[in-house]
């Protein structure tokens, strides 16, 4: 399906993700996209076969936890705050960096990465 | 009086094919929590989609996963395809069909085997992968390779089936059939089998639910939900309904993946009795135009999830991917506390946890 997801405030995002629930939603995963200094987190849900998606804009800081509300989602948002640098307020387990990295691996690796494509003749492809 | 103590299980552990490490805090020998931690095999697959091309990133996504690849090429290649507008022709959707089966065929053996050998069965393991190498070879005759087979492509697939290929393939699923149903009574009416899996691990289906599980986690514990049946592909001509299990223990978790082998060679036998003749792909132009889009297919484990965003140019701006074992593992991590410490491998297993596509 094509994504028309609905831009959400982050000071409502809670509030959004709790109407969801006691709808009967499935929590089905939470995307980051980092782009120009600026992250767009989208949560994705599911009633039966029916997607729905929310997102919201943040800076990465303070980013309340939806983990409270769906336990599930403790696992996608440490993940996200390890490979983004994310900072989630309220994560019901916080794995402290160590659930996907280890104590060399590179910080934040996919935050703002710099892409270094091959050269061919002389020219970036 | 009991003791609290720390055991560390994985990532090096005899009944882990893939690394996984999970801190198991016990009280005797009964496991009170478990914290998992991952990321011993991370590629950073998902960060290539911005370096390499949109038609090459569907060999970088059937590399997420050996068992699954030819379903993730799909999902990927559904995902591309929506963007753009591209009707695949029905030959290629039937293809796609069959060759996805045959992959959920083979996954659910190799599964199989390596539970039969988690709890010490080494003969059914045995048995089971002697199995699965005739749909090895099935996949090679069709396609050329035993594991990646490289058959998804923007706009359809890349290989046919002939019609001497396609008796050929129902004759060895007739004996692949006969030799699954000698197994099978073994398999799930075995006193030692029922001994570690009836009653163990159970997850309500108001709790597989709520902590998003699926596939088979899921279908064991009474949910209904199978993508198939949205009709993608060519789902939407075959007559099938999910396989579900109620009582959510181990037990009901390995009798749907029996019943949905046995599913599968009926798909594929459907599939190819209907498949009509006519073009396997069509030309792709262009790159995909701007935009958003999220692809869900029933993987051998459950649901995955592509989302992509694009940019009008050939490179992606991001792909995503939710894969299943990532979904369930929250429900192992609730079956795990209250279990026995001697159960803790064959209830890792019973998720069928598949830690590349985990990790990406």
């Amino acid at each position: 399906m094509i994504v028309n997801s609905r831009e959400v405030t982050v000071d409502n995002l809670k509030k959004e993700v709790k109407k969801y629930h006691d709808d009967g939603y499935r929590f089905v995963t939470e995307t980051c996209l980092n782009f120009e200094g600026q992250f767009k987190i989208i949560y994705t849900f599911a009633k039966r076969y029916d997607l729905d998606n929310i997102h919201i804009v943040t800076d990465g800081k303070n980013v309340p936890s939806v983990s409270d509300v769906y336990s599930c989602a403790l696992l996608v948002e440490n993940e996200i705050k390890e490979l983004f640098g994310v900072e989630f307020d309220g994560l019901v387990v916080d794995f402290g960096g160590k659930l996907m990295l280890g104590e060399s691996s590179p910080i934040s690796p996919q935050a703002d990465i710099e892409i270094i494509r091959r050269e061919k003749g002389g020219k970036n492809e | 009086m009991s003791e609290k103590g720390t055991i560390p299980f994985g990532p090096q552990h005899p009944v882990l094919p893939e690394p996984i490490h999970l801190k198991l805090v016990v009280e005797d020998e009964k496991v009170v929590e478990a914290y998992p931690a991952f990321g011993f095999v991370h590629r950073g697959l998902e960060t290539l989609a911005q370096k390499k091309d949109f038609n090459q990133m569907v060999y970088v996504v059937e590399r997420v996963c050996g068992i699954c690849s030819c379903m993730h090429g799909q999902d990927y290649c559904q995902a591309i395809e929506e963007l753009m507008g591209i009707e695949v022709p029905i030959r290629a959707e039937y293809l796609r069909t069959i060759w996805a089966e045959l992959h959920r065929i083979h996954s659910h053996l190799l599964w199989l085997g390596l539970f039969a050998d988690a709890f010490g069965f080494e003969n059914l393991f045995m048995q089971t992968w002697k199995i699965r190498e005739k749909i090895m070879d099935i996949l090679e005759a069709t396609s050329g390779n035993r594991v990646i087979i490289s058959v998804n492509i923007v706009g359809g697939v890349r290989k046919d089936i002939s019609n001497d290929q396609a008796k050929w393939i129902l004759r060895e699923l007739d004996d692949v059939e006969k030799q699954l149903k000698d197994i099978n009574d073994v398999v799930m009416n075995n006193y030692t089998v029922k001994e570690r899996t009836v009653g163990i691990g159970v997850l309500t289906k108001e709790e597989a639910y709520e902590l998003g599980a699926t596939g088979p986690m899921a279908k064991g514990s009474g949910v209904d939900l199978d993508l198939r049946t949205t009709g993608y592909a060519a789902y939407k001509y075959l007559d099938f309904e999910p396989i579900v299990e109620k009582s959510g223990d181990s037990y009901a978790r390995n009798l749907v993946r029996m019943k949905e082998i046995f599913q599968s060679i009926d798909l594929i036998r459907q599939a190819l009795s209907k498949m009509p003749e006519g073009d396997i792909n069509v030309p792709v132009k262009g790159n995909p135009p701007a935009g958003e889009v999220i692809s869900r297919l029933e993987q051998s484990r459950g649901e995955v999830v592509y989302y992509i965003k694009s940019n009008g140019t050939k490179f992606l701006d991001r792909l995503r991917i939710r894969t299943p074992t990532f979904a369930n593992i929250p429900a192992l991590l609730k079956i795990l506390p209250g279990s026995q410490l001697q159960d803790v491998p064959v209830l890792i297993l019973t998720i069928d946890p598949c830690i590349s596509c985990t990790e990406r």
